[in-house]
């Protein structure tokens, strides 16, 4: 089975789930921001969907939660749907277990945290106590007065930290999973000064690589990062002779279609967004033949409207601009598809022709073996 | 095209008020269900059909190996009559060409060929997730790469005139352009082509036709799309391969009036048949594909239209001439002066030949190899029959006896063939099969006859690469062992109680050979626990004519059919492989069949005294581990194996361990009675006495050598009194540190131990 990944309507809010060859689920970013008491809300029940695709996976857990920044938008409602080992005690068996849970070091060093973004943090401190189950995106060294200051010695714990520049220890191309994850963001230089973060520039940004037969296929996650952050990791992979991990066949936008991922200025009226010279090439130049852009967004807004006036992404000017990429690139936004008025999930599978669109004709069998049907 | 097309659809007809009930379920579902796979634009209402328009997500991948685009508009048309198949319509002008497209007339865009099935058959579980779930998996299909698949036919068999055609692929490939000829076939409506040498003499009655075969130049995966409705467009279609069939045609109608008068009319005046040949290339491999379209006029009428040839009154006084003249000097016009011929496509059928019969049976490559086959009863013709139509080998069958009644029994032969000879029939069975003719001969005489036929069978044994014995007898399989023949030798038997076959293989390099095979397949019958009803049970006897010899037992021709085709596997598979084989089926009353292997062994063989004396490599084997158990004491028991008196062949197949009460001493050995009795004549039963006692064994210890003792010397006179009883010398074996000896009456021979002293 080749792997997946599964995008869900979650207005501007991220979620995208990988199937792996192995089975094995992995979960980058997971906002369940539906409201289940609003039945005009189009966002999907998060919490269904990826219950309902470790049943058809044939998994009882994840294998990765991966945070890539704590804003909500992005670990909204992980404490209810996620089994957190820090609070043992917690009603809720039914909850989903973790493996890995992968945080960004800003995670760990930013201090009074809220809600879902505090449980992530206690989560990610609970688990490196523990030693195991957890991985900190970052140089183990910028942490350690931080640390140790909560109680913690690193030492032991190195290889629980995953720096900018290397993959991810665990998983291959030539295993079972068949896949890597390159790590290009955050930058360890950046976490020194812990009194001011800037969250999206400590988001984790990975290049995931899916291995089909000959085919590798690379999935772009830049998590929320402005063109300022893309243009450092541009500027940093060229001359760490680490282009090819920029290059892409999947990408996930960064910031909901935001203009500022792009370049400075938002372009006016019906213009596009005009890109920097790295956030070009990284777009343009790095971008496979056929390939895919997925914007995590509310609909890209029509002309004249009030969300088109909205300083708040998805910007038209954005959309403008990917979609005028040529060879044959695919633009998709996830609260669009298939329609603006019933969006649904959907996924691409990694092929060994390259990433292609799963699909399938609903049917019944398919309805019935993804349901629960109760009789009295 | 397609807008013309679309025109015949009148619009703005809502879903629900679609003639086709189909097309109303369709876009229902898609509406509903399907939003993420197709969206409907909109829904048509022709005269004869209700037409659903969609944008369909593909699912193309990103290295797609056809032009297909993410989203295609596609128009499913429904017929109004159920029992038309909807024709599913990508609606792009340059929808690229691919494999499993319908022949669509020119005028509308072409259809995807989804279903293969029958629409008769696929309707009747027709639902709107099916034909969207067959849609999606054609362009998966096609993205991967699946659709130019070298194999598949160029003209989809759906949509043709039902005309179907039988073409020998002999005569496609044949360079002499010797004209060929159709006739009418079957019940009438169907033709078939042959050479004009083929033609009986005094003519053929029926229709004839005056076949032209065209073939186009070799090019890269461009199918005929559009079926040509008239020779004006095939002209066209073959004019862009570079073929200009006014000038083949015009050339044909010359070449017709040169034939003999035996069939010029038929040429000439005989309906016109195109066959177009074409070489298909895709990724390396090339596959020729033949379609054929029937001309409305006869070739004669076309050189007309095409300005070489004046028609002519029909003289009645003489119907045998053609109905046309040429036209001196003239040259063809061009093609479009035949924009009224219509062309009725058919369906081309290769005959059935051996590449085809190989193909359909799965074998790796055609397989021509010489094979005699002796003995046309209820196994060899089975077999033999089993084989040839997987296209194998030539055959030579050798079989002296005629059919009778009761053979009728169990044979591919019938009653007609009664007391006509076995080798004959099966010969001519054979040759019906495939349309090749060198598939069979017969040489009805016996295998070991030293008169009749002799010379012409020891030519067709010499020149063989196989020979199968199926003679179900004892003494010709020895014949065949021993014949002067380089070929290998395999043979089948059933059990006498038919719940059983047995195929024997040599190896190549002929090692062990069928007499060896024979004697270690009855050593297995005589030990192993899986084989020990082989020869146990025997079937109830049935007189067939008045003699004692003429019974034959009950053996219905089911179990034939199934324990022939398991020898046929055996003896295909033990062909393509350089190891010899031992294999028997056993079948169970139910009808499961058990299929068991043994490994054929290279046998030591030594002359003594005018004998051949085989010894089996497990008795050597035995006899080494047995001595080396009982060191310092002697050891030894009784053996057992096969004889052939008239050929003075002994092979020993087993050396029994010392019986209970045996004396062992460093200096001699008693070999006790216990369990001797039972051991000799559980061998004898189980093995329908063809495995018996032979002699004895012992073992000296180390330093004592392997010459017979003054003792050993007595056992011998003791043991040829016992054996001579049956004219049979006495056999001792004397194993020792270096080598064996074999004492037989008076003679002796000493085989050295392969690897010295083995412990």
């Amino acid at each position: 089975m080749p792997a997946t990944i599964t995008f869900h309507p979650l207005g501007n809010a991220d979620c995208a789930v990988f199937q792996l060859a192995d089975a094995r689920l992995a979960v980058f970013d997971f906002a369940d921001v539906r409201n289940p008491e609003d039945n005009t809300d189009r966002r999907c029940d998060l919490d269904a969907e990826l219950r309902s695709a470790l049943r058809r996976a044939g998994q009882g857990r994840v294998a990765v939660l991966c945070i890539t920044h704590i804003d909500d938008d992005h670990c909204h409602g992980i404490g209810d749907t996620f089994r957190l080992d820090h609070r043992a005690s917690y009603p809720g068996e039914n909850r989903i277990g973790v493996d890995e849970l992968w945080v960004p070091a800003a995670a760990i060093l930013e201090t009074g945290l809220k809600d879902d973004a505090a449980l992530v943090q206690r989560e990610a401190m609970h688990r490196l106590r523990q030693g195991r189950g957890v991985r900190i995106f970052s140089r183990p060294d910028p942490l350690r007065p931080h640390l140790l200051g909560r109680g913690i010695n690193i030492d032991g714990k190195r290889h629980l930290f995953v720096d900018a520049g290397t993959c991810v220890p665990g998983f291959s191309l030539d295993e079972a999973e068949g896949c890597e994850f390159f790590v290009h963001s955050p930058f360890a230089s950046k976490q020194t000064d812990g009194s001011y973060i800037d969250r999206n520039a400590n988001s984790i940004v990975l290049q995931a690589v899916f291995r089909e037969g000959a085919r590798d296929s690379r999935v772009l996650l830049a998590s929320d990062v402005t063109h300022e952050a893309l243009g450092d990791i541009v500027g940093i992979s060229e001359a760490n002779n680490n282009a090819h991990r920029l290059e892409w066949d999947l990408l996930k936008l960064p910031h909901h279609c935001s203009y500022l991922s792009i370049g400075p200025e938002r372009g006016a009226g019906d213009k596009a967004t005009v890109p920097t010279s790295k956030t070009k090439r990284l777009f343009e130049n790095y971008r496979a033949d056929n390939a895919v852009i997925v914007s995590t967004s509310k609909p890209i807004p029509e002309a004249g409207t009030k969300e088109d006036r909205d300083v708040q992404p998805p910007h038209r000017q954005a959309a403008n601009y990917h979609r005028s990429q040529g060879r044959g690139v695919s633009f998709r936004v996830t609260m669009e598809d298939p329609s603006v008025a019933r969006p649904k999930p959907f996924a691409y599978k990694f092929t060994a022709l390259g990433v292609a669109p799963a699909l399938a004709a609903p049917d019944a069998a398919a309805r019935t073996a993804r349901s629960n049907p109760r009789a009295g | 095209m397609i807008e013309a097309w679309l025109t015949g659809f009148a619009r703005g007809v809502a879903a629900a008020e679609l003639r086709s009930t189909e097309a109303c379920a369709f876009v229902r579902y898609l509406e509903r269900y399907g939003e993420g796979v197709g969206r409907v634009v909109e829904t048509r209402e022709g005269e004869h059909s209700s037409l659903a328009v969609f944008d369909l997500q593909t699912g193309r991948p990103q290295n797609s190996a056809v032009e297909i685009e993410t989203v295609e508009r596609i128009g499913i048309e429904f017929p109004h009559d159920a029992l038309g198949m909807p024709m599913v319509r990508p609606l792009r002008a340059n929808f690229p060409v691919t494999g499993h497209q319908h022949l669509s007339l020119p005028d509308r865009p072409p259809a995807i060929c989804i279903d293969e099935r029958a629409w008769s058959e696929a309707r009747l579980t027709w639902g709107p997730p099916d034909l969207l779930g067959y849609i999606l998996n054609w362009f998966r299909r096609a993205a991967e790469g699946e659709l130019h698949d070298t194999a598949q036919p160029i003209d989809p068999n759906l949509i043709t005139s039902g005309v179907r055609i039988l073409v020998p692929r002999r005569l496609l490939d044949r360079k002499d352009r010797e004209p060929l000829i159709g006739l009418t076939k079957g019940d009438g409506g169907d033709l078939e082509i042959i050479g004009v040498e083929d033609v009986r003499e005094g003519g053929v009655l029926g229709g004839m036709f005056s076949p032209l075969l065209v073939t186009v130049p070799p090019e890269a995966m461009t199918r005929l799309r559009f079926a040509p409705g008239t020779l004006s467009d095939l002209a066209d279609f073959l004019a862009e391969r570079g073929v200009d069939l006014p000038a083949l045609l015009a050339e044909a109608f010359l070449a017709a009036l040169d034939t003999s008068p035996l069939y010029r009319k038929p040429l000439v005046d005989g309906g016109l048949l195109v066959l177009v040949q074409m070489s298909i290339t895709s990724g390396g491999a090339t596959n020729v594909q033949t379609i054929a379209f029937l001309a409305d006029r006869s070739l004669g009428q076309v050189a007309v239209d095409l300005g070489v040839a004046h028609a002519c009154e029909p003289d009645p006084k003489n119907p045998e001439l053609v109905n046309v003249v040429r036209a001196i000097g003239a040259t063809p016009l061009k093609a479009s002066v035949l924009a009224g011929a219509r062309l009725l496509p058919c369906d081309v059928h290769l005959a059935m030949d051996r590449i085809a019969a190989s193909r359909f049976a799965g074998t790796p490559a055609q397989d021509a190899r010489r094979v005699v086959l002796v003995g046309a009863g209820a196994i060899g013709s089975h077999l033999a029959t089993c084989l040839a139509r997987e296209g194998r080998y030539l055959w030579t069958i050798i079989d002296p006896d005629v059919i009778s009644p009761h053979n009728v029994a169990r044979h591919v032969a019938g009653h007609t063939a009664v007391f006509r000879n076995k080798a004959e029939v099966l010969a001519e069975h054979l040759s019906d099969i495939l349309d090749e003719c060198d598939v069979a001969t017969a040489i009805p005489y016996d295998v070991t006859s030293s008169d009749e036929g002799h010379d012409a069978i020891d030519a067709v044994l010499a020149e063989a690469d196989l020979i199968i014995d199926a003679t179900a007898s004892l003494a010709a399989a020895r014949y065949l062992s021993d014949h002067a023949s380089s070929a290998r030798r395999l043979s089948a038997f059933f059990n006498p109680a038919g719940t059983a076959v047995v195929v024997l293989a040599e190896p190549a390099d002929r090692s062990v050979t069928l007499r060896d095979l024979e004697a270690q397949f009855l050593q297995n019958v005589a030990r192993t626990a899986s084989l020990e009803g082989h020869y146990g049970t025997e079937s109830d006897r049935i007189a067939y004519s008045g003699g004692c010899g003429a019974v034959t037992s009950v053996f219905p021709q089911s179990r034939v059919a199934v324990l022939s085709g398991s020898a046929a596997i055996g003896i295909a598979q033990a062909a393509e492989r350089e190891v010899g084989d031992i294999r028997v089926w056993s079948m169970s009353i139910g009808g499961a069949v058990d299929c068991h292997a043994y490994v054929p062994t290279v046998p030591t063989e030594v002359e003594i005294g005018g004998w051949t004396v085989s010894l089996d490599a497990i008795v050597l084997k035995r006899i080494v581990a047995l001595r080396a158990s009982a060191l310092p004491d002697e050891t030894g028991g009784v053996l057992t194996g096969m004889v052939d008196i008239p050929a003075k062949r002994l092979h020993v197949l087993h050396a029994a361990s010392p019986p209970a009460d045996s004396v062992h001493a460093p200096a001699g050995f008693v070999r006790g009675t216990d369990g001797v009795e039972a051991h000799l004549d559980r061998v004898r039963d189980r093995t329908m006495s063809q495995v018996r006692y032979l002699g004895e064994w012992h073992s000296h210890p180390d330093g004592s050598g392997t010459r017979p003792s003054a003792v050993d010397l007595e056992q011998l006179d003791w043991l040829s009194a016992t054996l001579g009883m049956e004219e049979l010398p006495g056999l001792m074996t004397i194993i020792g540190g270096y080598s064996i000896t074999i004492a037989f009456g008076p003679h002796t021979a000493t085989i050295p131990l392969p690897h010295g002293k083995t412990a």
